[in-house]
């Protein structure tokens, strides 16, 4: 579980459903919740809220394929298991872990001090207040 | 209904806190007091009892006064219509199941307690004494005998936390419908989420002798902590290291789901097992 700390920008919602513009140490991320700022009184400007990230949840991968809800860092450690790679970054002295198949993972070509990117839908991305 | 408002200074671990708290229950709702160990839980419970003073404070049942500093009104422990389950069970180890149940009562009232020991299933070991009990058998005894007298309130001081897991299940469900059953008013102690969640109507979250969080379980522990609606408490019954993940399993009411994940678990954890709605799958079993 990768989790780091956020603070709303901007919150767009229907009846039911918001996106939430956050803004974190590591980028902007948007994210979508099933509540709306009359149902869930943290959803407000300038709230600060931890974002969490399971760590099969990232798509791991060598360039940007989006210009939001994309980070950078450097690879720190790679721990191969038989069908399972755990992937260790770091970004700005934060540290994040991906769990992705070895086929990937090999896939990847990627080593120790590598640059890669990590991306996560919104609709994977867990609020806690 | 009944009115608590006490104060009382305690001394913890950590060394002298305050205990106050002041709260309602309405008559035939379930209430729980969670917190951790230390926390004043149980002197909330000896209080009401009467088993110990507070400093200061009010307690009133249906409009009766059981205790007021202001007045110097304190009803004695016996004159106060509750039932007390504790811990350890604390039967009459020289008294048989039936006489422990109809220990306080009236020869007018003995008729009451075939019938309560037929609810709780130990009508075929009435004549039994309690060493020669389950651990969960005597606790149905210290249950039967606590709402024998058709308390104002029932006190339950972690009651089923001595048990093993599955019998703690079982007296679980006969707890819940017990309270029903009886129309009884009833009052909790617990550290257990599941327990609480399955037994409460409400709940009231103590910390250093403070109401910290009041509400339905829910509101308590998941409503505003956390985005995801698909979320749910549960206890950790199995661990196993496959590949470089661990796969836990976790009992969630009954149902018992598998979760994969590199964080590291204890069997007995209480955890919260939780998705956004976006993730799962939905499909009518047909």
């Amino acid at each position: 579980m990768n989790i780091v700390k956020g603070y709303i920008v901007g919150i767009e919602f229907t009846d039911t459903i918001s996106q939430i513009k956050l803004n974190t140490e590591i980028g902007d991320f948007y994210c979508v919740v099933l509540e709306n700022p009359d149902t869930a009184n943290y959803l407000k400007i300038d709230n600060t809220v931890n974002l969490i990230f399971k760590e099969t949840d990232f798509v791991v991968c060598r360039d940007k394929i989006h210009p939001f809800n994309t980070f950078q860092g450097t690879v720190k450690s790679i721990f191969k298991g038989q069908l399972f790679t755990r992937v260790f970054i770091e970004n700005k002295g934060l540290q994040f872990s991906a769990l992705i198949t070895n086929l990937e993972f090999d896939n990847l070509l990627i080593d120790i001090g590598s640059q890669i990117y990590f991306y996560i839908k919104p609709t994977n991305i867990i609020l806690e207040v | 209904m009944i009115v608590v408002d006490v104060k009382k200074e305690l001394i913890g671990y950590k060394g002298k806190f305050t205990l106050d708290v002041s709260f309602k229950v309405e008559k035939g709702e379930f209430l729980t007091i969670f917190g951790k160990s230390g926390s004043g839980k149980t002197t909330v419970l000896r209080i009401i009892a009467g088993l110990e003073n507070p400093d200061e404070g009010y307690i009133e049942f249906d409009g009766k006064v059981y205790f007021d500093s202001k007045k110097g009104v304190n009803l004695p422990p016996q004159k106060r219509n509750v039932g007390f389950v504790f811990q350890n069970y604390a039967l009459f180890p020289n008294m048989t199941v039936y006489e422990n149940v109809a220990f306080a009562l009236d020869k007018e009232e003995r008729d009451k307690v075939d019938e309560i020991l037929k609810v709780v299933e130990l009508y075929n070991l009435k004549d039994r004494y309690p060493s020669s009990l389950s651990g969960g058998q005597q606790q149905r005894v210290a249950l039967a005998r606590a709402i024998v007298k058709n308390p104002d309130i029932l006190l339950l001081d972690e009651p089923l936390s001595a048990l093993d897991y599955s019998i703690r299940l079982k007296l679980q469900d006969q707890l819940k419908k017990l309270h029903k059953m009886f129309n009884l008013t009833t009052l909790l102690v617990s550290h257990d989420k599941p327990e609480v969640f399955k037994l409460s109507d409400r709940v009231i979250y103590l910390e250093d002798g403070k109401i910290k969080k009041e509400g339905t379980p829910r509101e308590v522990f998941i409503e505003k902590s956390i985005s995801g609606k698909f979320s749910f408490y549960g206890t950790v019954l199995d661990i196993r290291k496959s590949d470089i993940l661990n796969i836990v399993t976790v009992d969630i009411n009954g149902n018992l789901v598998e979760v994969a994940t590199t964080e590291d678990f204890n069997i007995g954890d209480e955890v919260l097992v939780g998705a956004k709605a976006f993730n799962p799958i939905i499909k009518k079993i047909s």
